[in-house]
């Protein structure tokens, strides 16, 4: 069953890609395929409990990885639902948006694709499928963020994009090497075990592995190439840059949690790059005019909160909030597509008052900024409220990480908290209320649109509830957990936090507000931080000093070296074939027929010459 | 073993040379049924592989199987002694099946210089070469045949080639023949000290009989000499020229089945002869495959020519397989025979691939390629583009495994420099980077951009036969690597075991 998650959406894909000039029959071959692990996750809900949880393969020596192992925990299940979800929606929203695509063929196949990597990420039991679907993963969103190639920045962000996260994977794939050696099995479950009970072998192993997740999760250093990703469609966007392959590193460091718990040193690095993560990108979404910008940077800040709950220790509020993510940020930018497609540009000055022409979008969208930003009983609120109630456990000293830093966490995410109020509000200020041309002659997205972030409003409206019911979800995360031991975490708001953090919603409400609608705001010309800010404070000038300059510079050197060291040696060694050639120009001047029996005659010249030579 | 197991591997080796003959004695009148009687003869060739396959006991393959033993030259002490194990049979059959491929494109596209009969014959009489190469169990006879090849290549390159075809072609067997002249020696010095020239023999002594500073100088003659055709840094410069000068189905085989005869014979000869030398010279192998993996890259991405950039490509993909067999651990050295494979089908495809794209655009400059392959000729397009992500090691694909493979011996290097092979292997891993770098360079320049408005034929059906088969093995290799290891590792683990655990080989 597990395979067939993996297997109905690869087999589509190929499928699409091979049989791509019927339209209709792509899309349909796309929907289906992405339904039918949705329908066979449904399936394994039905089956609990599941007799067998680690669904094993013949692997009897690192050499055969045949076939590739599959793990299946609850753990695996409730994310393997959120993107069997999430992916059917957006390949039937895609049918609408793409309708003029020439190329939906591929495109619908790249996604489906795309979703079959991702899965064989979640029910990965060895580290090859893990590694295989992560890089194919990296490949399609390659595909996708590339999807319109005419166009610059497209080329240029798909590459930026396949190369950061490549980057990361040099460390990816280095620790899976380190494991794999170490332990000398192929398997989560015995590695995650082995590397639990060796300190040193956690650090060096986690610290490689987060390396790859930084890149794959688009977290800092290695976030740049997020923000301009925006450059592929809008479902690609809600698809891969919000609700799955960014997911996939939280994933992956919580499948692999007893590794992780057991370095502290890992932690903490993790503690502080979410704290960088959550408040950076939150200043940067606020920089920005281009409404879809803002959602990527959004989705950095989002992401590092769910590695500030890892860093705190909590798996569960975590996956929690990786859920709750995926479903509101997944209906923003649908919705931010809907929203484009009407008015046609990505800019929010050129947008205002589109509540009233698209009120289906208006309201579905308020929804998802209000989850964002944490608004009770929305599903974000929940999740916010269970990374904050960990963060605060740790600052009282309660985790692996020192108390200080987990202070720190706790007070960075607070701040982030009033940062998200105010970004949230400023978008859907500029793009629904006020006034513009586009608010005035426009209209409702078409059905195939909005139906979607309908949809996906019903399970951030009422999935929060969950953490209500005292364990309700760490206990099916756990149904069949290959490692336990991890005590169940209590994923209720605590009075505290939700006060602390209210009080933060209502400062940022309040200063977006009146820098958005008080008077001087509006027509200034933003100052000076805020331009550092919008332009993601000069990671991306670091990296062309950093890498993509020494890397051209070695490129001429090496060809430099090659054209005036290396071959005029050849040359000087040409001189000798002129002599050669004294005894070729003979053959040059007959037929074709008497090449061929020279060819012959060399042959036979060897033997005699060996013959000869080893005779006497 | 039955009658028709003998018959075989000459059957495998005289077809192709009888094919040859037969056009040379024919004359032109064949001329127009040449490339057709080829295709006959590969195929049959293939078929005959492919029952070698078929009756391959896979259970035992780090047994020589097929065996034949004919006393040649008895006064030399000369014997034809052919054999096949799970380390040669994938070669072998790689062998066939591009041998036949290159025909059928042949079919379609004649030789641009004209010459059909000769073109098939020089051809043919590559083949046995090729093949005899990889079958071959006498130290005398690999020599001979390993320079079989060198001949027709020349002729390919220096007759139906392009550009500066005559030095390309020139430094070309120049620099092989001096490098095959050195591992003569090599093989020369080998006899003089052990009295035999039976590579089975050899291996079952394992250096026995070898002093370590004699097994030392035998491996770096022997070595360099394989290194040349490998190619190794900074034994690589014949390379590009003749790729880009050579046609393309003399491009396809040099990538697909003349660069592995280099590394091939380090595993089947080097190794198991002569494992103290090998652990001697294995850290600067692996030194300088690493070097070949990054130089390799960067001067890919600093060439204006495709032919030349996926000639140095290659550079940098053998490297990989070079570090595997400098780890001498089973690992390793399994990841290297993968990455062989891997790379024959891939850069195979690739050469096909850019040799199609230059029948319709006359050209190979990266700067005067029309762009937007991708819309003018979707198929095309989507096979490039296949062979390209192939070829930069996506997992999931044939490419990844040899690599993979290969990090993982050098992580666990069965030498005392442990420390230096981990750099090594950090370094290895950054040329993936790199290596991905310059195809999707390729990409965004011939795949991507604004399309050219003039039309572009797609795909044709001779094409689509003779790279099909390429690109399914690739696929299936790269999601059932499994295929092959388990064909390659006990034959490895023989390799690289000592004597005393080797039990009777001539089974």
């Amino acid at each position: 069953m597990a395979l067939l998650l993996v297997a109905s959406p690869f087999l589509a894909g190929c499928l699409g890609l091979v049989f791509g000039r019927w339209r209709g029959a792509a899309a349909a071959v796309a929907v289906a395929g992405t339904a039918i692990p949705l329908l066979a996750v449904c399936w394994l809900w039905a089956q609990q409990p599941w007799a067998e949880p680690v669904v094993s393969s013949g692997l009897s020596g690192e050499l055969q990885p045949l076939p590739f192992a599959t793990l299946v925990d609850g753990l695996a299940v409730v994310v393997a639902t959120m993107v069997a979800f999430v992916a059917l929606l957006v390949q039937i929203y895609s049918v609408t948006y793409m309708r003029a695509e020439p190329r939906y063929a591929s495109y619908s196949a790249f996604v489906s694709l795309f979703t079959a990597a991702m899965l064989a990420v979640v029910v990965a039991g060895d580290l090859l499928l893990l590694v295989v679907g992560w890089e194919v993963m990296g490949l399609c969103s390659y595909l996708l963020i590339g999807q319109h190639w005419e166009r610059a920045d497209a080329r240029g962000a798909a590459v930026k994009a396949f190369l950061v996260t490549k980057l990361g994977d040099v460390g990816f794939i280095i620790g899976i090497v380190v494991l794999l050696v170490t332990t000398g099995s192929l398997l989560v479950v015995d590695v995650v075990d082995a590397a639990a009970n060796d300190a040193t072998l956690a650090t060096v192993a986690s610290l490689l592995l987060l390396v790859g997740v930084l890149g794959k999760s688009a977290q800092f250093p290695l976030h740049a190439w997020l923000p301009d990703a925006m450059a592929g469609p809008s479902p690609v966007s809600a698809l891969i840059h919000a609700a799955t392959m960014v997911a996939a590193g939280v994933y992956v460091i919580a499948r692999m949690y007893p590794m992780f718990l057991a370095s502290q040193a890992v932690l903490s690095v993790l503690a502080v790059l979410a704290c960088i993560g959550m408040l950076g990108a939150a200043l940067a979404a606020y920089a920005q005019d281009d409404i879809k910008r803002v959602l990527a940077w959004s989705t950095i800040s989002q992401l590092a909160y769910m590695f500030a709950a890892l860093a705190v220790g909590s798996r569960d509020a975590a996956v929690f909030h990786m859920l709750s993510h995926a479903f509101f940020k997944a209906l923003l930018f649908l919705g931010a597509g809907a929203v484009i497609v009407v008015v046609g540009t990505n800019i929010m000055n050129n947008m205002g008052g589109l509540r009233r022409t698209m009120p289906v979008t208006f309201v579905t969208m308020s929804i998802g900024l209000l989850a964002l930003v944490g608004i009770a009983p929305l599903a974000g609120f929940f999740s916010k409220e269970s990374v904050l109630v960990a963060a605060e456990h740790a600052a009282q000293g309660d985790a692996q990480i020192s108390a200080a830093l987990g202070l720190l966490v706790f007070v960075v995410a607070i701040a982030t908290v009033g940062v998200t109020a105010a970004y949230a509000l400023r978008l859907w200020l500029k793009t629904f209320l006020g006034s513009s041309s586009a608010g005035q002659v426009g209209r409702e997205a078409p059905a195939g649109l909005w139906w979607p972030l309908v949809v996906l409003a019903v399970p951030i409206l009422g999935f929060g509830f969950v953490a209500l019911v005292e364990d309700w979800l760490p206990t099916w995360m756990q149904a069949n957990a290959v490692s336990p031991g991890d005590p169940l975490t209590d994923l209720s708001p605590s009075l505290f936090t939700v006060v602390v953090s209210m009080a933060a919603v209502g400062c940022g409400l309040a200063v977006a507000w009146f820098a958005v609608l008080g008077p001087s705001a509006e027509s200034a010309r933003p100052r000076r931080p805020w331009r550092v800010a919008a332009g993601g404070f000069g990671v991306d000038h670091l990296y062309r000093v950093v890498a993509e300059q020494p890397f051209r510079t070695a490129a001429r050197t090496v060809s430099f070296v090659d054209d005036r060291v290396v071959i005029p040696t050849v040359n000087g060694l040409g001189r000798l074939t002129q002599l050669l050639g004294l005894a070729t120009q003979e053959l040059q001047r007959g037929n074709v027929q008497r090449y061929l029996s020279a060819a012959m005659s060399l042959v036979v010249v060897a033997v005699v010459f060996l013959l000869v030579s080893v005779s006497t | 073993m039955s009658g028709w197991c003998g018959a075989a591997l000459p059957i495998l080796l005289l077809l192709p040379l009888g094919g040859a003959l037969l056009l040379l004695v024919a004359g032109r009148r064949v001329e127009r049924v040449a490339v057709r009687f080829g295709v006959a003869v590969q195929s049959i060739g293939l078929v005959t592989a492919l029952v070698l396959l078929a009756g391959f006991d896979t259970d035992r393959s780090d047994v020589m199987q097929f065996r034949v033993d004919y006393r040649w030259v008895p006064q030399l002490d000369l014997s034809v002694s052919l054999g096949v194990d799970g380390i040669s049979l994938p070669l072998v059959v790689l062998t066939s099946l591009l041998g036949l491929l290159t025909m059928v494109y042949t079919l379609r596209y004649p030789p641009a210089a004209g010459h059909p009969r000769a073109f098939v014959g020089l051809l043919l009489l590559l083949q046995t070469g090729m093949l005899g190469t990889f079958v071959a169990l006498d130290l005398i006879l690999f020599f001979l045949l390993f320079e079989v090849v060198l001949a027709p290549m020349w002729f390919l390159i220096a007759y139906w080639g392009q550009g500066e075809r005559r030095t390309a072609a020139n430094v070309f067997i120049l620099y092989t023949v001096l490098g095959s002249v050195v591992m003569l020696m090599g093989f020369l010095y080998v006899w003089s000290v052990t009295g035999t020239t039976d590579m089975v023999i050899l291996a079952q002594l394992h250096g026995a009989g070898l002093s370590s500073s004699a097994q030392l100088l035998a491996v770096i003659l022997i070595g360099v000499g394989l290194a040349v055709k490998a190619p190794m840094w900074p034994l690589h410069s014949w390379l590009p020229d003749a790729h880009t000068a050579a046609p393309t189905v003399g491009s396809v085989l040099l990538a697909g089945v003349l660069l592995k005869m280099g590394t091939y014979g380090m595993v089947r000869i080097a190794l198991p002869t002569l494992p103290d030398g090998a652990i001697t010279v294995a850290p600067y192998l692996g030194a300088l495959a690493v070097i070949g993996i990054l130089y390799g890259a960067w001067a890919s991405y600093a060439q204006t020519d495709l032919k030349r950039l996926i000639a140095f490509s290659s550079v940098g993909h053998m490297g990989f397989v070079l570090l595997g067999i400098a780890s001498l651990d089973s690992v390793g050295v399994n990841g290297a025979l993968f990455g062989n494979i891997a790379h024959g089908l891939i850069t195979g495809l690739l050469f096909f691939v850019v040799g199609g794209i230059k029948e319709r655009t006359q050209t190979t400059d990266l700067a005067q390629l029309p762009r937007g392959l991708y819309q003018r000729a979707p198929r095309l397009g989507f096979v490039f583009g296949f062979a390209c992500i192939a070829s930069l090691g996506l997992p999931g694909l044939a490419g990844f495994w040899g690599e993979f493979l290969a990090l993982v011996g050098a992580y666990s290097p069965t030498v005392s420099d442990r420390y230096l092979f981990r750099a090594l292997m950090v370094l290895a891993a950054f040329g993936m980077v790199l290596t991905a770098a310059y195809f999707l360079r390729v990409l965004r320049r011939v795949g991507q951009g604004e399309p050219d408005p003039l039309p572009m034929r797609d795909l044709t059906e001779t094409e689509a036969a003779s790279w099909m088969p390429l690109a399914g093995l690739i696929l299936v290799l790269g999601l059932l690597p499994g295929l092959l290891l388990n064909l390659t590792n006990p034959a490895v683990e023989r390799v690289l075991s000592d004597s005393a655990n080797t039990v009777d080989v001539r089974s």
